[in-house]
């Protein structure tokens, strides 16, 4: 047996050049965060969930995260966070939070995005090993994450570029044994942007749509605890019925207004694009309300990352497992705060859960 | 109760199984020795509407995956895709960079091999523990359409069905594991762990999970 096979060089060659890639990021989102194309603000969610440009070559690994939640009960995640940006262990220290980094792509411009499985907490096999499917984008079969058509397992470069029908949100997310690892945390935005001549990316929520001056990516998600035990795996009889008990934003459970799960901080009279990306296996109900509790409209420009024919004014929007939208909120020209807000709603009855309606703030 | 039944219970599923397994193996023997080549690997429809075989007209076979390693030593991996992929991922000795990793479609004749090998371990019984030894590994199985297997053997020389077809994987790699002698040694361990995450196990707590694995056929 030969260690030393042609494999083995190129992987390493390849490793020169991802690293020569990863200093080329550094530059590109320089000029990115400087909102090439528009009147671009600085956008502040707290949650502070990171950004990276997919063309720039990222590396991802898989941590371990425990996440303490209102109730006391600890719940260990699998996150996805990017090579060298912080340890895992827990979320919101700066280490590696709940969604995983949000992966930008500018249209015409290559993904290039590696999952790096050497220390990845994993499944027992033959589920062990993770993928990263981006759910929504049409991509070569080679790169689509799937292991049931012949995706690796053990670690993988994924390479695929996108084009203006796709300007919009998407997600990713692990497809190995997918009901376990994505309750598990194993998913994240994905967000295909409009560019320039240049490749700069412009604040337009569709190809030909609208500008925005602040962008606001939510990831919904929801937690069934008892997805997340040892003996949740495989083909566990726990897989059969799902019943989640912790409702998220952005990794947050965001409970109450004054406990908001996130929060943009804006300027009077500018228009505000929030992405909803939706991962948790239930219904889930968005509405943006006044410090009145008066549901305020908004205005839809994309489900599932396509542009609709016309957008639609809404107070009120559902998104059903696996969906996104892009709405944008005109702000009034006077000061004031509203909660945009998710209410988790059953699949079965389209009751309403416990602590199932997630608050966020948007401040003006 | 035919054998294609996915709802039949265990006991006579391993007896239907068991007469599946001759005939499969001779017409697999047969398959190899006519000397079947990759490009007869023509999608067509199953025959048999619960024919697991098939996936939208391709063939298909069993996922496999094992983490082998010392106590002490790196996680390493092995696994085969539904199409028929091999995959390692073999670690350098600090466990964080790569000593080896690849992938290549196995051939017709490699995934008869391993399919009838797997065959037999979905059937088995579970590995004898009681002879300790170095290497640890975890394997599963999936054949589409049926529970997954799952298993925790020691490899030692002796024969077993797990040991034979994890013998034939490594045989199928090109490159070689990691796995260094330690000190202190433990003779139970999850391998899937990473190493700094390993404890020794006590062979009740392996024998647990083999309990467990059974439980899930």
């Amino acid at each position: 047996m030969n260690l030393f096979n042609s494999f083995a060089v190129s992987s390493r060659v390849r490793g020169v050049i991802k690293h020569n890639l990863r200093r080329a990021a550094v530059l590109t989102l320089g000029v990115v965060g400087a909102g090439a194309g528009g009147a671009a603000l600085a956008a502040n969610p707290t949650s502070a969930i990171p950004v990276l440009n997919a063309a720039s070559g990222v590396t991802l690994v898989v941590v371990n995260a425990n996440k303490a939640m209102h109730d006391g009960q600890n719940v260990p995640f699998w996150v996805f966070c990017q090579q060298g940006g912080g340890g895992g262990g827990g979320m919101g220290g700066g280490g590696c939070p709940l969604s995983g980094p949000t992966l930008e792509l500018g249209v015409g411009q290559t993904a290039n995005v590696t999952l790096n499985m050497m220390m990845a907490p994993q499944e027992q096999p033959p589920y062990q090993g993770h993928t990263i499917h981006p759910h929504g984008l049409d991509v070569p079969q080679s790169e689509d994450g799937v292991p049931e058509t012949g995706a690796p397992v053990l670690g993988d470069t994924y390479t695929f570029s996108v084009d203006t029908r796709y300007v919009g949100s998407h997600m990713y997310h692990c497809h190995v044994h997918t009901v376990k690892h994505l309750e598990m945390g194993l998913y994240a935005g994905f967000v295909v942007k409009a560019v320039d001549n240049a490749g700069n990316f412009l604040n337009v929520i569709s190809q030909n749509g609208p500008t925005y001056d602040y962008e606001w990516n939510m990831v919904l998600s929801t937690v069934d605890p008892a997805y997340h035990t040892q003996n949740a795996v495989g083909d566990s009889t726990v897989f059969a019925d799902y019943n989640p008990k912790y409702f998220l934003i952005n990794g947050n459970e965001g409970l109450s207004t004054s406990a908001p799960a996130d929060t943009l901080t804006a300027a009077t009279g500018k228009k505000v694009a929030i992405r909803l990306i939706g991962l948790p296996s239930v219904n889930a109900t968005f509405q943006v309300k006044n410090a009145s509790g008066s549901a305020q409209s908004f205005v839809v420009y994309n489900k599932d990352g396509y542009a609709l024919p016309t957008p639609q004014t809404v107070s009120s929007l559902v998104l059903t497992p696996g969906t996104t939208a892009d709405v944008m909120v005109t702000l009034p020209s006077s000061s004031s705060t509203w909660y945009p807000q998710v209410t988790y709603k059953n699949l079965r009855n389209a009751g309403t859960y416990t602590n199932g309606t997630v608050y966020t703030k948007l401040t003006f | 109760m035919s054998c294609f039944d996915p709802f039949r219970s265990s006991a006579s599923a391993g007896r239907c199984l068991r007469g599946l397994l001759v005939l499969s193996g001779l017409l697999v023997i047969g398959a190899c020795q006519s000397g079947v080549r990759d490009s007869d690997r023509v999608a067509s429809k199953p025959s048999d509407p619960f024919d697991y075989n098939y996936c939208g007209g391709v063939p298909v076979y069993p996922v496999i995956g094992v983490n082998f390693s010392t106590f002490c030593g790196p996680r390493n991996q092995i696994a085969v895709g539904r199409y028929g992929k091999l995959m390692w991922l073999f670690p350098a000795p600090d466990g964080q960079h790569v000593l080896a990793q690849g992938e290549r479609q196995l051939s017709l004749k490699e995934l008869k091999r391993v399919s009838l090998l797997a065959e037999v371990v979905q059937l088995a019984d579970p590995e004898p523990l009681s002879q300790p030894g170095a290497v640890n590994y975890r394997m599963g199985i999936n054949f589409s359409g049926r529970p997954s297997k799952r298993l925790h053997a020691i490899l030692i020389d002796a024969y077993s069905p797990a040991h034979e077809l994890f013998q034939a994987l490594l045989d199928l790699v090109p490159d070689k594991p990691l796995l260094p002698g330690c000190q202190p040694e433990a003779s139970f361990f999850d391998p899937s762990l990473l190493p700094g995450e390993r404890r020794p196990l006590s062979l009740s707590a392996v024998n647990d999970y083999q309990r467990y694995s059974n439980v899930a056929e």
